[in-house]
């Protein structure tokens, strides 16, 4: 009887097996059909063109009619353009120049805020963070008019007549200056944001311990906000790999800007403009690689000097 | 997962596998796989939607086709318009051009251009052959109109608007700083007329220039020069260094700019409009466009202080006459060999643009596309000379407009400007050209290259990036 009662319980849960297999699959499945939209998007939409921009790099092309393999020559000839370096070049110092100042500046002010060393926070913030709204190209228009030769309101003030925007040198410094006072509220709220997760009690503790303001910010904030600092500075990067609009629109009023002055990304758009899609996409996949990197080169400075996560 | 357990049986779970995946092909049709079933020929067998693309705004285009209509309701009565604007410039349209033949997908029936991009579509294969369509009224175009839409040999073009070659200059000032237009015929002259004016307004100047030209400025000049090419299909070879037109122009540009009778403002910068506002320019080498931009400028206080001219001529130091030419030629309209209703679009360009009474009315409607048959141009003459302000625009606008800015004459002058006109003979990659050839411009008048450093620069340029302009 008993074996009888034994074999019977293992014969249901043979036939319970599969069906408990089926629920489990079931709900392994779900999930990813959850996701699988995403996914289809995604690759559709941005992994697809990717490759396909990879693929046209390749060839001469002009978005219709027959294209034209020609290997790596679409390379070589923009590696061999001197517009390329010089305009890579103005982008790495349009980075370079505005990136530290940028986060000095705007992680100074959340410090401020934060640790009340202001009054009127309230009115402070939303007004640090208002040039992030504002449309670019509108913010690039009231910098024309403020830089402008001959009746922009710095040359009137002073009574000077400084190129400001057509003397690539000028020019340069003040796409510069738009980019830190246009960024910093956005950089200020993360900044601000970041602070917040420092328990207090550090502090308090550090104070207690007989630890100046300095000292306070170089042993205990610093340290904490570390994974934040390292995040603005790649974000910051790779944004500014992809410069456009500001040089354009400042110095040139929205057609493409003199070499002197002009981002990387210039070229690709002109042999966009001209149908020239391979050689577009050549300069795509370079600027992705220089991207690359710049993040490299600043993963490797914070893996020097501490652990990145 | 208990939500999921409740609510999702295997069923759902498949149909929403298959309703993904389904979605999933209907989008990856729609990106990648899009295919046009050729409509209606645009006979008179029903109604056809005309899909014109053009650049800036959809208004002009609207007003032009509704004026058209309502004077040719029989003709047009199964066609109504569609207007895309693929964004601000003729850069934007040839994208949209290319992204359309490349998808063979919703090809516009019409569009606008400038004619520095007829050479890549043409040479392409791109676009109808419009020879037989526009035969019959090749007589009555204008020579610069028939010149506007010809490319090698064949008419590939609805011409649409002639950008001729116009001096603008206040007369005012002119004549209280004793200089006369024809004074400035020869460069020297222009130099000497150009000092002579500064000296007696200090604050004023002839003309502008900057060190950031737009690139108008080269088309004008070099379009003066018949024989010059930038690639000579013959010998295989960019020409900027072998041909004298570059170097005489580039070094006529640096020795305007080195004189000092220039204000060091460029075409569209921050300080131009204000610098006619503020009477500091006193004469303007462009294209006749600037009839509608000038008048908005220096404002209606100017009115009447402006007179208008062909350019002069520039000669000896330059070879050629510069009062001849034209800037990149002009604006043109060109029907797809994929458009879906081509009929229709030649039907409504027909009464639009190569009709004597339709021309004249989209004139009067628009007031900026001037038009373009000699058998409307009197037309023209009784619609100026009889000076009776339409009731749709308002009085401020009206003082605005070109006849009654500059004078009666302006007219007159613009039709021989026309006369005058010559096309540059651009080919299929002249969109990057003029980017490199404007850079080497930058440099000579920013003083960082001298002509010949900076044509050589250019010449290496255009072999290294571009090649063969005429390989597809």
């Amino acid at each position: 009887m008993l074996l009888q009662v034994q074999q019977e319980n293992v014969s249901q849960k043979k036939n319970r097996a599969p069906k408990k297999r089926a629920k489990n699959q079931k709900r392994l499945l779900a999930p990813y059909l959850f996701l699988l939209p995403f996914f289809l998007l995604f690759i559709v939409l941005t992994i697809g063109p990717y490759f396909y921009a990879l693929g046209l790099s390749f060839f001469r092309y002009r978005g219709y009619g027959s294209a034209t393999f020609l290997g790596l020559a679409n390379y070589l000839s923009v590696l061999r353009y001197h517009v390329f370096w010089t305009e890579l070049g103005n982008t790495l110092f349009y980075w370079a120049a505005h990136t530290l100042p940028l986060i000095v500046i705007s992680f100074s002010l959340a410090c401020l805020v934060r640790w009340k060393l202001i009054r009127g926070a309230k009115f402070f913030k939303p007004i640090v963070f208002l040039p992030n709204v504002f449309a670019i190209v509108a913010v690039s228009l009231v910098f024309q008019n403020l830089f402008a030769t001959q009746y922009g309101v710095i040359n009137q003030f002073f009574h000077t007549t400084f190129p400001w925007l057509e003397s690539a040198s000028l020019s340069r410094w003040v796409v510069v200056l738009l980019l830190i006072w246009r960024n910093l509220g956005f950089w200020f709220v993360v900044f601000l944001a970041g602070l917040t997760t420092i328990s207090p009690e550090l502090d308090e503790a550090a104070t207690i311990d007989g630890a100046t303001v300095w000292q306070r910010l170089r042993f205990v904030t610093l340290p904490l906000m570390r994974p934040i600092f390292f995040f603005a500075f790649i974000y910051d990067a790779i944004t500014s790999m992809r410069l456009y609009t500001e040089p354009n629109v400042l110095t040139a009023g929205g057609s493409l800007a003199q070499p002197g002055a002009a981002p990387v990304l210039n070229l690709l758009v002109t042999n966009l403009n001209a149908g020239n899609f391979g050689e577009s996409s050549s300069v795509g996949w370079l600027l992705f690689l220089v991207t690359i990197g710049v993040a490299g080169v600043i993963f490797g400075l914070f893996r020097a000097t501490g652990e990145v996560e | 997962m208990p939500f999921l357990k409740e609510q999702m049986s295997r069923r759902s779970a498949l149909k929403l596998g298959l309703g993904v995946a389904a979605s999933a092909t209907g989008l990856s049709a729609l990106v990648g796989c899009g295919s046009s079933t050729p409509g209606s020929a645009g006979g008179s067998s029903g109604p056809v939607t005309l899909n014109l693309m053009t650049w800036g705004g959809d208004a002009d285009a609207k007003t032009a086709f509704s004026t058209i209509k309502n004077l040719y309701p029989d003709a047009l009565k199964n066609i109504s318009l569609k207007v895309t604007v693929p964004g601000a410039n003729d850069f934007d349209v040839a994208k949209a051009l290319r992204l359309a033949l490349s998808a063979r997908s919703n090809i516009p029936d019409l569009i606008q251009l400038n004619r520095t991009q007829l050479s890549e579509f043409a040479t392409n294969g791109a676009l109808m052959d419009l020879t037989d369509f526009i035969n019959p009224v090749k007589n009555d175009l204008l020579n610069g109109a028939l010149q506007l839409a010809t490319y090698q040999g064949k008419i590939m073009a609805i011409p649409f608007q002639i950008k001729s070659k116009i001096f603008f200059y206040r007369q005012d000032l002119f004549e209280r700083a004793g200089i006369s237009p024809n004074d400035l015929s020869t460069t020297e002259g222009y130099i000497a007329a150009g000092k002579q004016f500064h000296a007696h307004f200090p604050d004023k100047y002839i003309i502008n220039l900057g060190t950031q030209p737009q690139q108008y400025i080269l088309g004008e000049f070099l379009s003066a020069y018949p024989d010059a090419h930038i690639y000579d299909q013959g010998s295989q070879s960019f020409q900027l260094t072998t041909n004298p037109a570059f170097t005489e122009v580039f070094t006529f540009l640096k020795q305007i700019k080195d004189a000092g009778i220039a204000l060091p403002i460029d075409d569209f910068s921050n300080d131009w409009a204000q610098a006619f506002k503020n009477e500091k320019i006193g004469g303007v080498l462009i294209g006749n466009w600037m009839k509608e931009f000038l008048p908005q400028y220096a404002t209606a206080a100017q009115t009447g202080k402006w007179a208008v001219s062909l350019w002069p001529k520039f000669s000896p130091s330059l070879s050629v006459d510069e009062s001849l030419g034209s800037e990149a030629g002009g604006s043109i309209y060109v029907i797809p060999a994929g458009a879906r209703n081509p009929d229709a679009a030649k039907t409504y360009m027909q009464h639009y643009l190569l009709d004597r009474r339709g021309s004249v009315a989209q004139w009067e409607a628009i007031g900026s596309v001037t038009p373009l048959l000699k058998s409307a141009q009197q037309d023209v003459m009784d619609v100026v000379n009889k000076d009776v302000k339409p009731d749709n625009v308002s009085a401020s606008d009206w003082a605005l407009q070109a006849q009654n800015f500059f004078g009666r004459s302006y007219q007159e002058l613009e039709f021989s400007s026309f006369d005058t006109v010559r096309v540059f003979d651009y080919d299929p990659e002249a969109t990057n050209e003029i980017a490199i050839l404007l850079q080497a411009l930058e440099n000579v008048l920013s003083g960082s290259a001298s002509v010949a450093s900076a044509l050589q620069q250019a010449q290496n340029d255009m072999q290294s990036q571009i090649g063969n302009p005429y390989h597809s």
